[in-house]
């Protein structure tokens, strides 16, 4: 019996918790973009490209770096602040933060953290990698809230956010 | 016993040659550091880089630029979301306090103080110091929750023991950051510039419209600012009257 009761306990609440989400209609919800961390492009330098989701700012000597969240960081020559130019977009797969010292930029991607020389800027490359140095951010819920598809951590790290019509929005906060 | 005692000695020889070449090339460098925002999670301070994620201070030595050695991780607490470099301190906001660590010893973040509006329950805050004031704001709306955004200014004259000394609404915030007399804060609907002459008692000098702003940068005369559709340049030679240059989309 005292083993028989929790037993019920439990088979009723998780009945109760199916009861509640199943059957739901549709709704706008959150559904997690999951990063496929097996096919990582390889980081590199390419031509300039349009800002389409800004990210942080960084400032070393006469340049400006933003990050193209999730993308990589645009480099900008502010050697003349009347007239910015543009200069190339380094690509780093899901990276939304930097540091730079010494010619080094320090950049996250995915979990972990790269260690990349700009000593020769034309031909930036990775001279280091720390796997796993910090938990990808942001990741268990989205940012505004409300109902989201829970994540499923065996489709991937979370990398971002997107709104979509869906059933199965089992999760809020 | 004698080839074990050759061994040795070859070996101490080629770490003590691999650490004299680590030390020339770290030399060969020149160690200009960069300059993030107040919304940053990456900062440096002298030969380290400090991150933080959701729980955890990260110290990394990189007196070796292409090595960076993981040093040492501290438990924090929750929802930790920007650091801030100040001197020796650094300035650790979360969804719900502000902590201050020491680091005296670079290695080892040493935790100093919390300072707490009581009036707000749940915020995000960027924080950043200027001698012995910090200014942070603390924006409820969003997944923070709470029941008011302001921008909070705290007297770290004592850093042990900081203390709220003001509390301005502010609709929206995000990051921020000064120039001389000039406190810029970034919010969903403009760009507000206060004078802080007085530091514990800003007054709001000007407000610019035109973005949604999320992070300033000042550098010499210019201000670098974050807005949703990429870097938007001010010029300030006028602290207080930032005028537009030009926007990089």
């Amino acid at each position: 019996m005292k083993v028989l009761f929790p037993a019920i306990a439990v088979i009723f609440l998780i009945s109760c918790v199916d009861n509640t989400f199943d059957d739901l209609p549709p709704i706008e919800a959150s559904v997690p973009i999951y990063a496929d961390t097996n096919h990582l492009a390889p980081v590199a330098l390419e031509a300039s490209r349009p800002v389409t989701n800004s990210g942080k700012i960084y400032v070393y000597g006469n340049y400006i770096f933003q990050n193209e969240v999730n993308e990589g960081i645009h480099i900008i020559d502010n050697s003349d602040p009347a007239h910015p130019v543009k200069k190339a977009f380094l690509v780093i797969p899901f990276n939304t933060e930097m540091a730079i010292r010494s010619n080094h930029l320090y950049a996250n991607s995915v979990s972990d953290m790269l260690v990349i020389s700009l000593a020769d800027p034309v031909h930036p490359s990775v001279v280091n990698k720390i796997k796993h140095a910090f938990p990808f951010i942001p990741q268990e819920y989205p940012p505004d809230g409300g109902y989201f598809v829970c994540p499923d951590a065996s489709k991937g790290v979370v990398v971002g956010w997107k709104k979509e019509q869906v059933e199965n929005a089992n999760c809020r906060r | 016993m004698k080839k074990n005692i050759i061994y040795l000695i070859v070996i101490i020889v080629i770490s003590q040659n691999l650490s004299c070449t680590k030390e020339s090339v770290g030399k060969a460098f020149n160690s200009n550091t960069g300059k993030g925002g107040s919304l940053a999670r990456f900062t440096i301070s002298g030969n380290y880089l400090y991150t933080v994620d959701k729980t955890q201070l990260k110290v990394f030595d990189i007196s070796d630029p292409s090595s960076a050695e993981l040093k040492s991780a501290t438990d924090v607490g929750f929802e930790i979301e920007t650091i801030y470099p100040f001197r020796d301190k650094l300035f650790i906001g979360s969804t719900s306090v502000v902590h201050i660590f020491s680091i005296e010893n670079p290695e080892r973040p040493e935790k100093l103080s919390t300072a707490i509006s009581p009036q707000v329950l749940r915020r995000c805050d960027p924080v950043v110091a200027k001698d012995s004031v910090a200014y942070a704001t603390l924006r409820t709306n969003g997944p923070c929750g709470g029941t008011q955004s302001i921008l909070a200014v705290y007297n770290i004259t004592d850093v042990l023991h900081p203390l709220t000394v003001l509390q301005v609404p502010v609709p929206e915030p995000y990051g921020l950051g000064y120039a001389d007399n000039a406190l810029y804060v970034c919010t969903r609907w403009s760009l507000i510039v206060f004078d802080i002459t007085k530091p514990y008692e800003p007054t709001l000098a000007t407000q610019l419209n035109g973005a949604e702003y999320y992070d300033v940068i000042a550098q010499g005369n210019t201000l670098i600012c974050w807005i949703n559709g990429g870097v938007a340049l001010y010029d300030i030679t006028e602290r207080l009257n930032p005028t537009l240059i030009t926007t990089i989309n």
